[in-house]
Parts: C-alpha cells; structure tokens; sequence
C-alpha cells in the first residue's frame, strides 16, 4: 500500500462518498474530500466525516529551540504535532498534522515534494511518532524458562528488553517485516531476514 | 558502546526511569529520570527540579538547560505512540522538550508531570516540604522470573505427589521386570556352554523350560506396568487440563486482549498430553534403562572385561553426540510447535470471521493464507523430521558395525580358546541388549525435548500472575447497598494512553446515572472499572464505600449485573442462557425472568420454546431477541447495581421500546448506570454525566444540562439532527 503514489485512487474514494465530482483547492493548497463542511461542528466531528489533503509544497516545518515542531500552512502557522497514519504498512505516506490540543488540520499525502529543511525537520519528528524503534542487528537473544532477553542495536542506539515466548511476541507483516512486543507492550520492528546479517538471522531462527 | 546500552524494559543493571530522590548536594529535592534522550536516542536525561528552577542534565551529570522557575507555566506529557514527551510550558508561549520516556517508564513520567504542575504553582517553600515526602520509586515491575518459573516447575512435579506410591510400585515392578530381561542372555550361554557343547539333553530342557518362564514373568510385569502407568497417567492430564483450564477463567480480560484464544485448545489438549507421557511413562523409563544399562554394563564387564573396555572407550562419542543434538533437536520442535501455533491462530480467526469473510468474497484470499501457513508448518515439520530421518538409521549403522567388530575380535578369541563360543553369543547379546538401550534413550531424548518445551508452555501459563488478586483478606459483601464512588481514577488500556483521568464521582445507592459523550471518552471503561475487569492505574473505584479491590470477587459479580452491547450466549438453550448466572434457578423463575424482559413473547411462539437451542454465540436468534434474554439473564441474578452497556443501539426504534421497558422494570430499585448515545433513553436519568477525552466534562439533570448550553445540547442537537437530514434526503 502506498498513499502517496495512489492519488488517484484516493480521489475516486472520496468522490464516491461525497457524491460529486468536483473537488476544489481551497486556501493553503488543501484538498477537501467530504461529505459535508459545517461551521459551527466541534472539530472532533468535523475530522470524522472528513479529510482535507495537505499538499508537500503549501506547508512549511521548522524545530523550535526547546524541540517541538511548528509548521506554517496557510494562513495557520503554530506548534503542530504529527504523526504516522500507516507507520509500518506505508510510513512516509499520510501524515497526520494537527494542533497542539488535537484539532486536525489536515494529512499530508507523501514527505515527497517538502522543501529539504522541512522534510528534515519533519522526518525528525515522525522518528518518534510512534516511537517504534527499528532493529538493525541482534546481538544476543537469551531464554531464561520462557522469557527472552533481547539485546539489540536499532535506531535508537542499542537496547535491552525482555518479551515472553516469541510465537506470542513476534508477529510477521505481509511485507516480511516483523513486529516485536515486548512486556511492556513497547513495540520494535524487525526488518525482514534478507536484509539483517547472517549472525542476527542465526540467532532468531534458533527460536523463531 | 556497552555504556551506552539502556534498558526499555527495566533489568536490573540499570537504573530505571522514574522518580528518584535527588543526588544533588543542596537544594535537589525531585528528580526524574529517564534511558532516552529528548530526541528519542538512548542517552540518559535527568530532569531536577530545583527551588530556583529546573535542570535537564545528561548522563555525566551535565547540566544541558536550566529553566527558571517562574518561567514555567505548567508541564504536559505528549504521547508520541510507543513512548512520550515531557513538555514543559512557558510562560511566553515556548514549549520545551525536557525528555522522552518509552511505555515503561509512562507512570513514572504522569507521576513526575504532577509534581511539576505542582512545583510550578507553589512557593518555594511549599514545594520543598511536599515534594521530599512523595518521591515514588519505579522499578518494582522486574520480573522475578527465576523464583516464579521454580514454582511452577515444582508445581509441576506436584502433579506427580499424589500418585507417588502408584509411581513407586511401578518402578518397583519395572526394576523388577529389567532383571528378567538381562536374565535370557545368560541362560543362553549356559545352554550353549552347558547344553549344547556338553552333550547334556537335560540340562538343555530345563534350561530351555526356565528361559520361557523367564519371557512369561517379563510379559507379566509389562502388562501390569502399562496399566499403572495408563491410570496414573491419565489423572495427571486430567489434573494438568483442570488447573490450566482454571487459570484461563482467572486470568484477566487485559492477559486476553493481547493473545489470540484459539491456540489455547491446542495447548491444553496436546501440551497436557505430552507431559503427562513424559511424567507417567518416561521419568520411570528413562530410570529403568538407566539401572538397566548399567547392570549389561556390569554383566558385560563379567563376561569378558577387554571386549567392554573397548567398548566404552566408545561411549564419549555418543554422549558428545547427544550433546550436539539435543540443543537442534530442541530448537527445531519449537520452530515447529510456532508455525502450528500461528497456524491454529489463523483458523480460529477466520473460522469467527467466516461470515465477514463470505460477505466480501475474500474466501480466496484465506485461502492463499491459509496455504501460507500451512506450507511454512509442513517446511518445518520436514526440517525437523529430516534430523530425525538421520538419526535413527545411522545409529542402527553404527550398532550393526560394533557387534560385527565385537564378533571379529571375539570369534577370533573363542577360536584360540581364551574365550567360550556361549560366552561370546552372551557377550553379543548383551551388547545388542546394552546398544539397544542407548538407541532408545536417544528416542526418549527426542520425547524428553518435547515434553519439556509442552511443559514450559504450561509454565508460562500456570506462571502467570493473575492481575486482578484481592488486596489482604477479602471483604465479604453478600448483600451490596449500591453507593459507588470513583475517587480521582486514571486508567489507560495501553501503557501511556490514558483514556480516564482523574475522574471522580459518588453515585447514592438507587439513583439512576446516565452516561453519554463522545466516541472514545471513556464511557464503557467506567463500567469495565465498576465490574473489575481492570483495576484502575490510579485512584479507586469503590462499593458501598470499600476498594473493588478488597473485594471479594464471588460477592462483587453477585451485586453487579451487566448488560452488554454485544450480547454473548452461550451453545445452549433458552433456558440454560437465562439461568447462566442462578444455578438453581426453577423454570417458573426463568420465565418469570423472561416475561420481565419481554422476552416470553417470542419465546413460546418457537417450537421447543425455552429448550430451543441458540446455536454457537446464538446465530439462531435476532439482535433484539438475544438483547432480551441477556436482560432476562440479568434480572435472574437480581443484583444491587446495573450497568447498561449501549444495551438498545444495535435494535430498532420498535424492538428499542420494547427493551426500554423491560430495561426500566431491570433498573427498579437498583443503582443503575446506562451508556447511551441515543440520549432519549436517559432523559429520566436522576443526573446525567457528559465525559469528555476521559474527564467529566458536565454534570447534572436532562433540563440543567440543556439549559446550561454545552455539550451536552450540543449532542442532543447533533443527535436531532440526523434524523431531520434523513428525512431530507429520503
């Protein structure tokens, strides 16, 4: 699945549920596909019926000193927050954008397309959300009555975490990419085997 | 590197994020801290609040930021998925990221939140004097694996105690049994040696007559063996199925929200079976052949002490052969148990998805899956047994090769006279008897590998703690007045996803509560709080003024009575549905129940009326009928407080006021709490309560609420609406 190749197809949902064939831009390069546009709905119940598409070239991100990411769209400009609307099955494809309290201003389609300060300032940001570390290597997996003690290198720098048996703890994506939960329900992707090294592979297909 | 190791899952080598007493020399009252850097890296970051204002510090105690106090507007805890931010509020608007914690440290994080809301509103002084008396320690989430894992083994060896005279004898009578079977070799050699070779017809006979009275006695013992065997044997698996099956209605909804249940069959049916075969027949084996081995050994060692030297000269090849494979053989049963794991996961899946799957023709594509996982189990299955494959002729190879080698050097010492021709056959067939052995605790070995895999599935489950456990001695409570009061609760389904927070209410026994809100604001996790589901992660929900905790559990399910919005009837009859909760409920009763849920109507027009089978989760009968009998059920236990669950939104307006009646005669007396989104159903409420992303946003009556204009109206309105824009569009 990819978002932000499929356009198309994303239109032609839209039209279907909103009953027209037209679609406009309206200020700040947005795409409204929707059934209806009322004023005076929450915003909550707004964002449920629909979806304004924010296009890579209307929207500008820059780092704050003290981290946080604002953006300037439109005639919208603040702290925003971001995140991953397919983080595993399509991760640079459908970014959330919202205000701080939540209210959403829209989904960027692709990171494709933003000027290179923002994509960085951006890609930064959705590093973390969801904080979903990826696993390069496995440097020991240890089972002590059940429990395996990871030990890992990943994105993040290396970690240790603890999971319960892996037929439980370890769940494969159509990709072949695997998702590792551990006790604390913290998530980690495993990249599929042909991309990990040899030792790594040896140490997982012992258990796995 | 090794420095930089950190931990997401707290092991005992580092410290754990969360609150700590200051190390600072002077004024350091608070600190927190955490593994992961703001930007998501594992580098410690320390946050200490200071009277004169805050510091971020890293690893070596560097101070990265310092913040004035009176810079400091407020903190907030950002979720970010998998983890979340510290965020500290200024003053002038600005928003600064103190540091990131990941899902174990997310209490630690809300905890050390509060205590910066709090230290930036107080005066120094007030902070100082608070904050030294409310440092909290995280941490204490590290698993005592060890000691847990050891009581569930010896747990396991319990299932044994019972039985062990029946185990005793058994071995007795197999000890018994292994002296006659190393008894035939000899009494060849003296046939042939005494017999045979002397000429002596009689001697022969006898000896001939004594062997066969020998294999009767073996035949004997054998068969009184397996039936003690197969007696004890199948108690334990009784016993083991019985306990696992007892854990499983223990453990909490939350231990199944993050499994799939239909492995679990498979688990007590074949986990079970696999350590009741190692249990009740292979420990008593396994002893046997080895007193076994060891007398042909002795016996070996008698008969011609040089032939037995050689021959464990070879002995440390095969046990370093053992060695090498037991771990593979190991790895590959559980490599093998996984696929069928995952295999029994899917089919369960789509077996209750069956209707989903053919209402989008997708049945091709399960298919595809389904092959997916079979061919992947049937791989490993193959890999596994092709070690197997192996094993078995190659360890006949090498048998066959050692008592051609022993005939080689043997005959040729029987030829020269040094040894007898009977001495020799002996010697052979111990040998065969002594090789024989080997080969099958090299069998038992592959079942010992399987067993102890089954068994420690069965740890795991047998091991785990049961979340919801009665705090000290529990309060019994047989007849519950119904005050409820939550008290600041906080509760989250994920580690650092709250979906209540801080909420507090009292409800007076009787009164009648309506809850409404949003998708999403918490409604239905009250009620999984009230009937202790879950436990809250802070604060307390309480019953006629005890913690649900301190409860106990028989007494609380007896008060609370619950409607759900996704009825769940068991493969029974009407009858047997009705009277789930009362089990001595007469029929009078039960159809007094139903005539109270309206339910009768459509019972005693069906043809076997309360004895009509609902079919599995009663696919034989209508939303709104299934709605009915649930409430039917529920009037049955008669409890002192109702919760309703959405319980008319899946009906139509008709089949609604219905339910709504009967619903009103459930609710006569009794405390009762409703969630509906359809808000005409709690206009009668006593007061309503309006939640809002988890927090109680409004309070009050239908009118108060309406003239008060929030939200409310603003759903009442929404809620008109609909209605009015189908019509327009009709």
């Amino acid at each position: 699945m990819n978002i932000g190749t499929n356009r198309s197809e994303a239109d032609r949902i839209g039209s279907e549920r909103s009953g027209v064939e037209s679609r406009g831009v309206v200020s700040g390069g947005v795409d409204v596909i929707g059934v209806e546009r009322s004023g005076d709905r929450s915003s909550l119940e707004r964002s449920a019926v629909e979806c304004s598409w924010i296009t890579a070239e209307s929207i500008r991100f820059r780092r704050e000193e003290g981290g946080s990411l604002r953006a300037e769209w439109g005639s919208r400009a603040g702290y925003v927050r971001v995140r991953r609307l397919f983080p595993l099955s399509s991760p640079d494809s459908a970014i959330w954008i919202g205000d701080r309290s939540g209210s959403e201003w829209g989904v960027l389609r692709s990171l494709a397309g933003l000027e290179p300060a923002s994509q960085a300032a951006l890609a930064e940001e959705l590093r973390l959300s969801p904080f979903l570390p990826r696993i390069a290597r496995v440097v020991s997996l240890q089972r002590r009555f059940g429990e395996f003690r990871w030990t890992a290198e990943s994105d993040a720098g290396e970690i240790v975490f603890h999971t319960g048996p892996l037929y439980e703890s370890v769940t494969a994506l159509p990709g072949g990419e695997r998702v590792v939960i551990d006790r604390n329900e913290q998530r980690y992707v495993l990249p599929e085997d042909r991309v990990l090294d040899s030792k790594t592979r040896k140490k997982l297909a012992k258990w796995l | 590197m090794a420095s930089r190791t950190a931990s997401l899952n707290l092991p005992q080598e580092e410290q754990p994020p969360g609150i700590h007493k200051g190390t600072d020399e002077e004024a350091d009252p608070e600190a927190w801290s955490s593994p992961l850097s703001e930007e998501g890296r594992m580098e410690r970051r320390t946050v200490v609040l200071r009277a004169a204002g805050l510091e971020i510090r890293d690893a070596q105690g560097r101070c990265l930021r310092s913040i004035e106090r009176q810079s400091v507007a407020g903190a907030v805890v950002r979720e970010t998925g998998g983890g979340a931010w510290l965020e500290l509020e200024l003053t002038d608007g600005g928003v600064v990221r103190a540091a990131m914690s990941a899902l174990a440290g997310a209490s630690g994080l809300q905890a050390f939140r509060d205590k910066v809301e709090r230290w930036a509103s107080q005066t120094n002084e007030g902070f100082r004097e608070k904050a030294n008396g409310e440092s909290t320690q995280e941490g204490t989430e590290t698993k005592l694996t060890w000691r847990r894992r050891l009581k569930a083994l010896s747990g396991l060896l319990g299932y044994a105690v019972p039985h062990r005279k029946a185990i005793l004898f058994s071995c007795a009578v197999l000890l018994v049994g292994v002296g006659f079977e190393a008894l035939p070799p000899y009494l060849m050699k003296l046939m042939v040696d005494e017999g045979i070779l002397q000429g002596s017809v009689t001697r022969f006979v006898g000896l001939i007559a004594l062997l066969l009275s020998v294999y009767f006695l073996q035949a004997g013992f054998q068969v009184l063996r397996t039936s003690i065997t197969i007696r004890i044997g199948n108690r334990m698996m009784s016993r083991i199925r019985k306990d696992m099956f007892d854990k499983l209605m223990k453990l909490s909804v939350r231990y199944y929200e993050n499994r799939a249940t239909a492995p679990f069959i498979g688990r007590i049916q074949y986990d079970t079976s696999w350590v009741q075969g190692f249990l009740s027949e292979g420990i008593p084996q396994l002893a046997a052949q080895t007193v076994m081995a060891c007398a042909i050994f002795a016996i070996l060692f008698a008969i011609d002490w040089r032939l037995t030297l050689g021959v464990a000269a070879l002995l440390p090849i095969c046990a370093l052969l053992v060695l090498w494979l037991w771990p593979r053989m190991r790895s590959r049963m559980n490599r093998t148990w996984n696929t069928q794991y995952w295999l029994q996961k899917y089919i369960g899946e789509a077996l209750q998805g069956i209707r989903v799957i053919k209402a989008f023709r997708r049945e091709d594509e399960e298919k595809r899956r389904f092959s997916q996982f079979n061919e992947e189990a049937v791989r490993r299955a193959i890999d596994q047994q092709r070690m197997l494959q192996w094993l078995q002729p190659g360890m006949n190879l090498a048998i066959s090769a050692g008592i051609a080698l022993v005939w080689l050097i043997g005959g040729q010492y029987a030829i020269r006279g040094s040894s007898s021709l009977g001495t020799l056959i002996a010697f052979t067939t111990y040998l065969s008897m002594f090789l024989g052995q080997l080969r099958w605790n090299m069998n038992l070995a592959s079942q010992a590998n399987a067993s102890i895999a089954a068994a420690d599935r069965i740890f795991d489950l047998l091991g785990t703690d049961d979340e919801l456990q009665v705090e000290g001695e529990a309060v019994r409570m047989p007849a519950a007045k119904g005050e409820i009061a939550f008290e600041e609760v906080t509760f989250g389904y994920e580690k650092g996803r709250e979906v209540l927070r801080d909420f507090s209410l009292r409800i007076r026994p009787g009164e009648k509560i309506g809850i409404t809100g949003h998708t999403g604001a918490g409604k239905s996790t009250l009620l999984q709080l009230l009937g202790r589901f879950y436990d809250p992660d802070a604060g307390a929900v309480r019953l006629d003024g005890v913690d649900l905790k301190r409860i106990d559990p028989a007494d609380l399910r007896k008060s609370i009575g619950i409607v759900f919005q996704d009825t769940f009837l068991f493969d029974g009859t009407i009858a047997e549905n009705i009277a789930y909760g009362v089990a001595d409920a007469s029929p009078e009763r039960i159809m007094e129940a139903a005539r109270l849920a309206r339910a009768h109507s459509f019972i005693e027009r069906l043809p076997f009326g309360y004895d009509t089978r609902v079919g599995e989760r009663g696919v034989r009968l209508s939303g709104g009928e299934k709605q009915r009998i649930s409430i039917a059920r529920t009037l049955l236990l008669n409890p002192a407080i109702l919760l309703l669950d959405e319980a008319t939104s899946s009906v139509d307006q008709e089949t609604e006021r219905d339910i709504q009646e009967a619903l009103d005669v459930l609710s006569a007396g009794r405390t009762t709490i409703a969630i509906a989104h359809r808000l005409s159903t709690l206009r009668n409420s006593d007061r309503i309560v309006v939640l809002e992303q988890g927090r109680l946003a409004e309070i009050g009556t239908h009118e108060e609420l309406v003239r008060r204009g929030g939200i409310y109206l603003k759903l009442l309105e929404a809620r008109r609406e609909l209605p009015r824009q189908a019509a327009t569009a009709g």
